[in-house]
């Protein structure tokens, strides 16, 4: 007999290893084995594969408690407390539904009621119930609850409360040209001739899009304005160049005041633009924390061309506050700045403060001119160790920025603030 | 008439079904540990068997009343093997995690190596096996389940199951020829 052909056999020896052999049974394939080499080598290895299955030892099971309670706790879950929660839930959208969605939609549809009813000849303004029209020059305050300013060809400005707008001459006999001296503004222009707004610092036009501009400080303090598209594009400028917003981005722009004061520029996008005009001066990064560049030219009283000044403002409340500086060459060209007192008295204060001292960065000449007086004032502080030691470590990394700051320190107390060339700042309101 | 067990699994069940927590973690606690342990092996994966082991548990708190008599292991055996297979199913095309070998602790480093080495041959020789020779190999050698318990979960013949052991068993031993 061919014991290697005997799948029969097999089996049974396999049942031999497994210990669940009849035991006379057993005994006899012992015997066999012991006699056959084939079937010895087979039990041999089915004994050793039967061993080898006790080498695979598992770790220990996680604690059984643990994993009762979680079991225990998904076949019994807290149904009253669901029920009551999604009720709350389904309530509180009830009465969001019934007292703003609804009260909002019912406004919404009696303002595209009233714009389709009325056509002014002359933009109306509407408060409440009350409509009046708006003559050129004329200042309206738009109450708590809001304004609305609808103008000739259908395009509607929507005030928020509290804000302020100047109606302005139309240019060419066409424009509408508002100023908003504070607050927001969300247009929604019909196709047509540009509407402008200006805005501190520069003005904002489009033609057939919906945008938000929003004016942040008041007409007599820094003011920084922010403008938004909900559609359609965009032209604003800050009176030194002109660039595009498109659907859906947000920029910052005209940073410091009105006339006489430092003009800024911020882009969004975080590029540095390409200017050109009397003041160049910008943010980036942030929009609440960033830097501006600030550059003097061979015009500014003892000062080299081609240095700058890096000035890392946060804004809050709509006034930039200064909080250090940094001076170091930048791009080349570029003009005088028109309120170089103003930023150069920060420069100094920060520099004589010799840490990151917040200072308001006026736009009042007085204000600076009082910065100045203080600083000429403080000349001994200047000559404090501390300030002589970082002095000189300026003068040995940047002789020529130190140089040059050395000149504009000496200069300041007689330094005559003046207000920007009037041919700057013709596209402000006045 | 004699009286139920109070101790029984049989009665833990019913009393687990009638809302009484300390007879499920009774009952948990008498059979996680050899449900988890047969999952281990089946699913190869200690994170799978954990949850594998919960989801056998509570169908048995939800389906208690489809306990219709018997032995509850068999019945317990019963769902967990079936949810490894639903698992086994759904990945099947997918590598499980290792679970990593266990040497003994009184085995010095090198041999430690070897044990896990020795394992991991043990554990692919199994995972090469048709799935009811696994079954059957698992229950009968790590769980020391009889022929008929296993036939009792399997729903099949003890025949049946006793085949399924033998062949299983020579067909490892080939597998596992280089094994000293």
């Amino acid at each position: 007999m061919s014991c290697a052909a005997s799948e029969n056999l097999r089996e049974e020896l396999a049942d031999l290893v497994m210990g669940t052999a009849d035991p006379a049974r057993a005994e006899v394939l012992r015997v066999h084995a012991a006699g056959c080499g084939d079937c010895r080598a087979a039990l041999a290895r089915m004994e050793r594969a039967w061993n080898a299955l006790g080498r695979w030892r598992l770790e220990e099971p996680a604690p059984a408690e643990r994993l009762a309670s979680a079991v225990w706790d998904a076949a019994h879950p807290k149904p009253r407390y669901f029920r009551f929660c999604a009720g709350l839930a389904a309530a509180a959208a009830a009465f969001y539904v019934v007292f703003a969605v609804l009260p909002a939609l019912a406004a919404q549809r009696e303002r595209e009621r009233r714009m389709a009813l009325v056509r002014p000849s002359r933009p109306l303004v509407v408060a409440g119930a009350l409509a009046r029209p708006l003559d050129q020059g004329a200042m309206v305050d738009a109450p708590d609850d809001g304004a609305d300013v609808r103008l000739p060809d259908g395009s509607i400005l929507f005030l928020a409360g509290g804000s302020r707008l100047k109606a302005m001459e139309t240019e060419d006999g066409k424009r509408f040209v508002c100023a908003l001296i504070q607050g927001e503004l969300e247009a929604q222009v019909e196709p047509g001739e540009p509407l402008r707004v200006y805005v501190p610092g520069g003005w904002v036009e489009t033609i057939g899009t919906r945008f938000v501009v929003k004016v942040r400080g008041g007409p007599e303090t820094a003011a920084a304005a922010m403008v938004a598209t909900l559609d359609g594009r965009v032209r604003l400028s800050d009176g030194l160049g002109v660039c595009e917003v498109a659907r859906g981005e947000q920029r910052t722009q005209a940073v410091f005041g009105r006339q006489g004061s430092l003009c800024g520029r911020v882009t969004g996008s975080g590029e540095r633009p390409t200017l050109s005009g009397p003041v160049m001066a910008w943010r980036v990064a942030s929009r609440e924390l960033g830097d501006v560049w600030v550059h003097w030219g061979a015009e500014a009283p003892a000062a080299p061309s081609g240095k700058w000044a890096r000035i890392a403002y946060e804004a809050r409340d709509g006034l930039a506050w200064a909080a250090r500086w940094e001076a170091l060459d930048g791009p080349p060209g570029g003009r005088d700045c028109a309120d170089e007192g103003a930023v150069w008295a920060v420069v100094s204060h920060a520099r004589r403060m010799e840490r990151f001292r917040t200072l308001s960065l006026s736009n009042d000449a007085e204000a600076v001119m009082a910065a100045a007086r203080e600083l000429a004032r403080e000349v001994d502080v200047l000559a404090a160790p501390r300030v002589e030691r970082a002095r000189a470590r300026m003068a040995k990394s940047r002789p020529d920025v130190a140089a040059a700051l050395e000149a504009v320190f000496a200069a300041l107390p007689a330094q005559r603030i003046e207000t920007a060339p009037a041919g700057a700042w013709k596209e402000r309101p006045r | 008439m004699a009286l139920a067990d109070p101790e029984s699994d049989e009665e833990l069940l019913n009393q687990a079904a009638a809302g009484h927590k300390p007879s499920f973690e009774k009952l948990f606690a008498r059979h996680q540990g050899r449900v988890g342990s047969v999952l281990r092996r089946l699913t190869r994966n200690a994170s799978d068997a954990e949850e594998l082991t919960q989801e056998t548990f509570l169908r048995v708190l939800r389906g208690s009343e489809l306990f219709r008599g018997g032995k509850f292991t068999s019945w317990l055996y019963r769902i967990a093997l079936n949810l490894a297979r639903d698992l086994g199913r759904r990945r099947k095309a997918v590598t499980l995690e290792r679970e990593e070998a266990t040497p003994s602790g009184r085995a010095g480093p090198s041999e430690q190596a070897a044990q896990a080495e020795e394992a991991e041959m043990v554990r692919r020789a199994l995972e090469r096996l048709p799935g009811p020779q696994k079954t059957a190999i698992i229950l009968s050698r790590y769980e020391g389940l009889s022929y008929e318990e296993i036939a009792e979960i399997e729903e099949c013949s003890v025949d049946a199951v006793k085949q399924r052991v033998r062949r299983g068993l020579m067909a490892l031993s080939e597998d596992l020829k280089g094994l000293a």
